[in-house]
């Protein structure tokens, strides 16, 4: 998996490349991109804030109204326990983008400062980091995740440990390849002769300018955790009922998909178009700061 | 060359070494006891403390850490808990299955990544370049479960193209029987696979040497071919390498919806009955190909640009 | 239609075997039905899977049974629609007046290996399960002696009279195998390549994937079976498993979700068969958990269950409401009344209790069990209305069975299919559940009621019929006024064929006779 030392030079010569091109680049796409992207999230979260006012209680039941057809007293119908399936989606906004958000940076906080530090002092502190990012890289996500979560007990806060602990090396991994390109740059040298501390050095020159891939592939690691969450959610590792959470509702409705079609296909309709807001948003961040680097040098 | 694999070679050591540790601590950390799960609550506690000894759980944990570990050195990895015979024996078959669907779903992801990402990257922010990339986020976001099923309602109940689950018999009927998995998983690596491609080809269309072949009157297939491809193909192919990792045990749910006898499954069958040689042998074993398939990555590199000093 | 004669026949069969002290069994020829066609393979896609097939090192679980009673058979043999046992490998028995002597007369069979049934074999068996190890002590240790006066006849002499031990020996527990060939092959190799004298042979075993059986050439129910080969195949997945039926990739599935029973009716291609369980479906107390060592309670606990409402909701209708924490099993009252939704009772319950403002209580139960995560949400919406507010905690297989063994739990609930008695008879139950005080606490209970354990007692060693009968109906009522739970519905179990699939059908217990399964092409 260390890729990373080989294929320094492809990563020098890429950027040069990619600098060199942006002036090309056409601005009117990019700029709808990002706020596409923007736009479809808050979308999905002022629905969840009007959902709060609209359905106070998400899981009041009703077992003589269960399993009927979206309409428009339930526009996304109701679940075998007569619940409200658009409310319980609504609601459950707040849990899952909070964790997929929350698992997702803590991620790459964690995963940028490790490999930024492996990437900066070489050595032995790069040996033992990057060692460590191998096993974790190397142990299958899922009994990682299952392992977890049957040692913190069950509920979310497992799968949150679980989906940070198994997705910070990516993010080293990524951080130190740029780290490696930024250590040959003028600028780092420049700073280091200056006689700042490794500490500043790192923090204010390194990791502004080698983050950009890692905030651009947090997008789909936020739309792969949400599903994640989903698949958990499925195997009965996740939130515990009744609380609404988009994973356990699609679960939930997956033995209804025969005969109630609506109560996971239409709360799935929603993660995919948070997947798309925020895969649009990845895009257009790639192009900005893609931009802005070019200017700033 | 050989010096490079030896640097390499030495490197994976500790990180194998990692991987038996967090292997066997993971078994050993998550709660609930083998002995009493295999003979299910309504056994009695003497039988219980009995089996733990027959499986040899009353030993201190070094001691059994320094089984797991000895014996794995070996290729001898136990007796599995729950099926009673050689852990071998119960991976074993379970081995050709998986493969294949990984293979399956990495060739159908590529099928679908590949043309796609030409298209994107050549009307590169126009309306094609927008469909494609609606298309691979949305399946990539589908539960994985959903989609399977969504596509045996379709090809297996409604038309009865392909067979509902299974794994079948014979090549053909393997074939057959892991389509609509592979399409499932193809579909959901598909995005990942075409975003990585797309930024490359854009970046390698737009390079010098790019230009040059044009300019020298190469045809414009031929340009895509021999120069472009070729060089988008590295952090494809690493992505690849990652991708197979995670689909080692990822393909767990697909292999739930459609019955299939794969790894995944079996990980958390185990994982769920405590068979801890079954645990600790499959995340050993996906642990090396993991390392292993990164090692065959780098030397790919060598294959594909020459230019990577090895 | 093959199996509502075989029923009927049965029945009446059986009805002769208990009538009397002195019992023989009427002949054990098998039933004439005989079906239009013969041949083909049956492919059945389970829930399920065996974890061995040697009946002496069992895990104890209904995925192995289901494939054992295909491979061996036992002394007497459960049937679908009956409690009583039919002749199996003994042709006739007598049961001693006091109920503590069976002799059992063997008929002329051959295991498949063609090695002749023996006496010799049929006493290895007994004298493997009469031990103090064995989950199933609790049924064999009564044996006292186990002797063999000649090669077809066996002596089983008791401690104590027990009427049910007649049923006993028909659990699959107590397979008869080749004593030689298990001697010779270890417990370890047997279990891959089991050898019986029932109607098929296993044909290939491919782990996680499917059992393959082909008829047996030796069984002696003459004309049986009637198929030619079964792929039994692993399908854990509920939609899965519907999905193959209705596209004809398989001819029979089991455990068909509540959900989507309609949907397999209503397809034309299928049809869901519902057989009464053994099974209990109840949630489950700790009465070491402070607030529900009081009776009153559990009886408000009781009081506050819409069971009317679960019975419609989740079951569709399709299951009875509970009158017994015990299974409804031969023996079972009519006569009690189930508990009815009365919040006032409850709440006046309540008010009398050490706890008049409520407690908190936490109900376990498994990942994936999709029942019990419904009916677990309306107690939590129901109870809250006395004042219990309920906390809902899934957990894998494996935790809850750790959780449960280690009492450590408030309250549990097991999927419907899964807590059953192996027995169509009260006696495994009630001694686990009310007579089992030391060792597992009635049932992880720490239920603590000295009358149910006499009664309890009393019944299993009763030596007469209608006595039995009396207490286990006495012993019905005192635990039903005094509950160890919420008994919730006697599930039913939910087996489904296409249309060209005949005589396929639960036992009470678990399993199926496949060797009275045609298929009609």
């Amino acid at each position: 998996m260390s890729v990373v030392a080989s294929d320094q030079d492809q990563l020098d010569a890429a950027l040069d490349r990619r600098l060199a091109r942006v002036g090309r680049r056409s601005a009117r796409w990019r700029r709808f991109t990002l706020e596409a992207g923007i736009a479809l999230i808050a979308l999905v979260i002022v629905a969840s804030i009007v959902g709060e006012f609209v359905y106070p209680n998400p899981n009041a039941q009703d077992l003589a109204q269960a399993l009927l057809p979206p309409s428009l007293a339930h526009p996304f119908g109701t679940d075998n326990l007569g619940r409200d399936v658009l409310a319980r989606t609504l609601a459950g906004t707040w849990i899952d983008l909070g964790v997929a958000l929350g698992a997702t940076y803590l991620a790459l906080v964690l995963g940028v400062v490790c490999g930024t530090v492996a990437g900066y002092f070489r050595g032995w502190p790069e040996r033992i980091i990057m060692r460590f990012v191998e096993v974790v890289l190397a142990l299958p996500f899922m009994v990682l995740v299952i392992a977890i979560v049957a040692i913190m007990g069950p509920g979310i806060t497992g799968v949150f440990v679980g989906l940070t602990i198994g997705g910070w090396g990516f993010y080293a991994r990524l951080a130190r390849a740029e780290m490696l390109v930024l250590n040959e740059k003028s600028f780092v040298h420049a700073a280091q002769t200056l006689g700042y501390s490794h500490w500043r050095v790192m923090w204010r020159h390194a990791i502004p300018n080698l983050i950009r891939p890692s905030l651009v592939y947090s997008m789909s690691d936020i739309v792969l955790n949400i599903t994640w969450v989903a698949s958990l959610s499925y195997l009965g590792l996740g939130v515990q009922p009744p609380t609404p959470e988009w994973g356990s509702i699609i679960a939930d409705g997956q033995s209804y998909l025969l005969n109630a079609w609506w109560i996971s296909t239409l709360p799935g309709l929603v993660v995919v178009i948070v997947g798309i807001g925020f895969s649009l948003v990845g895009d257009g961040l790639a192009d900005r700061l893609r931009a802005r680097r070019a200017v700033v040098r | 060359m050989s010096a490079f694999l030896r640097k390499r070679l030495l490197e994976v050591i500790p990180v194998l070494i990692g991987i038996t540790l967090v292997a066997f601590a993971i078994v050993h950390l998550v709660p609930g006891d083998p002995a009493q799960i295999l003979l299910g609550p309504r056994a009695r506690p003497a039988a219980v403390a009995d089996l733990q000894a027959q499986l040899g759980l009353d030993r201190s944990l070094p001691a059994q850490y320094w089984a797991f570990v000895s014996g794995a050195v070996t290729f001898s990895f136990g007796q599995s808990f729950q099926f009673r015979q050689p852990v071998a024996d119960v991976i074993g078959p379970r081995i050709l299955p998986s493969a294949f669907l990984i293979v399956y779903s990495l060739v159908v992801a590529l099928t679908i990544a590949v043309p796609l990402a030409i298209l994107s990257a050549r009307r590169r922010d126009g309306w094609p370049d927008q469909l494609v990339r609606l298309f691979t986020t949305t399946t990539f976001a589908m539960p994985s479960f959903w989609l399977g099923l969504l596509l045996t309602l379709v090809f297996g109940l409604q038309l009865g193209w392909l067979p509902t689950s299974g794994y079948g018999d014979t090549p053909l009927e393997h074939f057959r029987s892991l389509t609509l998995p592979a399409i499932t998983v193809g579909l959901w690596i598909a995005a990942p696979l075409l975003r990585s491609l797309r930024t490359n080809l854009i970046d390698t269309f737009d390079a010098e040497f790019t230009e040059a072949a044009r300019a020298r009157g190469l045809g414009e297939l031929r340009v895509l071919f021999k120069h472009v491809l070729r060089n988008s193909l590295i952090s494809t192919v690493t992505l690849m390498s990652l991708l197979i990792g995670v689909l080692l045990s990822g393909t767990v749910v697909v292999e739930s919806v459609f019955s299939l006898p794969g790894l995944g499954s079996l990980l958390v069958r185990a994982v769920t009955a405590r068979d801890f040689p079954v645990v600790q042998t499959l995340t050993l074993l996906f642990g090396f190909t993991v390392v292993f398939v990164s090692l065959a990555t780098d030397l790919l590199y060598a294959v594909i640009d020459p230019r990577v000093r090895l | 239609m093959a199996a509502a004669a075989a029923a009927a026949v049965l029945a009446a069969c059986g009805g002769g075997t208990s009538a009397g002290g002195d019992t023989t069994a009427a002949s054990g020829k098998a039933v004439d039905t005989a079906p239009a066609s013969t041949g083909g393979t049956l492919r059945l896609a389970r829930s399920l899977e065996p974890v061995t097939l040697n009946p002496f090192t069992c895990a104890c679980e209904n995925g192995s049974w289901q494939t054992m009673v295909q491979l061996f058979d036992t002394l007497v043999e459960f049937m679908p629609g009956t409690s009583d046992p039919v002749p199996g490998l003994a042709e006739s028995w007598k049961v001693s007046s006091d109920k503590k002597t069976f002799t059992f007369h063997l008929r002329d069979a051959s295991f498949s290996d063609g090695s002749p049934v023996t006496a010799a074999d049929v006493k290895y068996a007994l004298d493997r399960v009469n031990n103090p190890k064995h989950p199933y002590y609790v049924l064999y240790g009564m044996m006292k002696s186990v002797t063999t006066p000649d090669a077809r006849t066996v002596v089983v002499r008791l401690r104590e009279p027990t009427i049910g031990f007649l049923w006993y020996v028909g659990h699959p527990a107590a397979s008869i195998v080749p004593k030689a060939a298990i001697e010779r092959m270890g417990d370890e190799a047997f279990g891959r390549r089991p050898i019986g004298s029932g109607a098929f042979t296993l044909k290939r075993w491919v782990k996680g994937q499917v059992v393959e059986l082909a008829r047996n050439p030796h069984y002696w129910r003459k004309g049986q079976p009637y198929l030619d080969s079964v792929e039994m195949l692993y399908t854990p997945n509920d939609n899965t498993r519907t999905l193959d039926l209705l596209s004809g990739n398989v001819d029979a599935v089991d455990a068909v979700a509540f959900s989507q029973v309609d949907q397999v009716d209503h397809s034309g291609d299928a049809r869901v068969l519902f057989q009464l369980s053994s099974g209990m479906y109840n949630v489950w107390f700790n009465e070491r958990y402070a607030s529900l060592a009081e009776t009153g309670v559990r009886q408000a606990l009781n009081y506050a269950t819409p069971l009317e409402q679960i019975r419609r909701v989740v079951f569709g209708d399709r299951a009875d409401v509970a009158n017994s924490s015990l299974p409804k099993l031969k023996d079972w009252s009519e006569g009690v009344e189930p508990y009815t939704y009365d919040l006032d009772k409850a709440r006046a319950l309540m008010a009398r209790s050490s706890m008049p403002d409520g407690f908190d209580l936490t109900i376990d139960f498994a990942s994936g069990d999709e029942t019990s995560k419904q009916v677990a949400q309306i107690l939590q919406d129901e109870w809250s209305k006395i004042g219990v507010n309920v906390k809902l905690r899934q957990y894998d297989f494996g935790t809850l069975y750790t959780r449960v063994g280690r009492f450590d739990y408030e309250a549990f609930m097991l999927p419907p299919d899964v807590y059953t008695s192996d027995l169509p008879i009260l006696d495994q139950f009630a001694q686990f559940l009310f007579n089992d005080p030391d060792v597992l606490h009635n049932a992880w209970t720490w239920y603590d009621n000295e009358e149910a354990a006499r009664l309890t007692e009393q019944a299993v060693h009763a030596s007469d019929e209608a006595e039995q009968t009396r207490l286990y109906g006495e012993l019905q009522q005192v635990t039903l006024d005094d509950p160890p739970s919420v008994p919730l519905v006697f599930p039913p179990f939910r087996a489904a064929a296409r249309s060209d699939v005949k005589g396929f059908q639960y036992v009470q217990t678990g399993w199926w006779r496949l060797e009275q399964v045609s298929l009609e092409r």
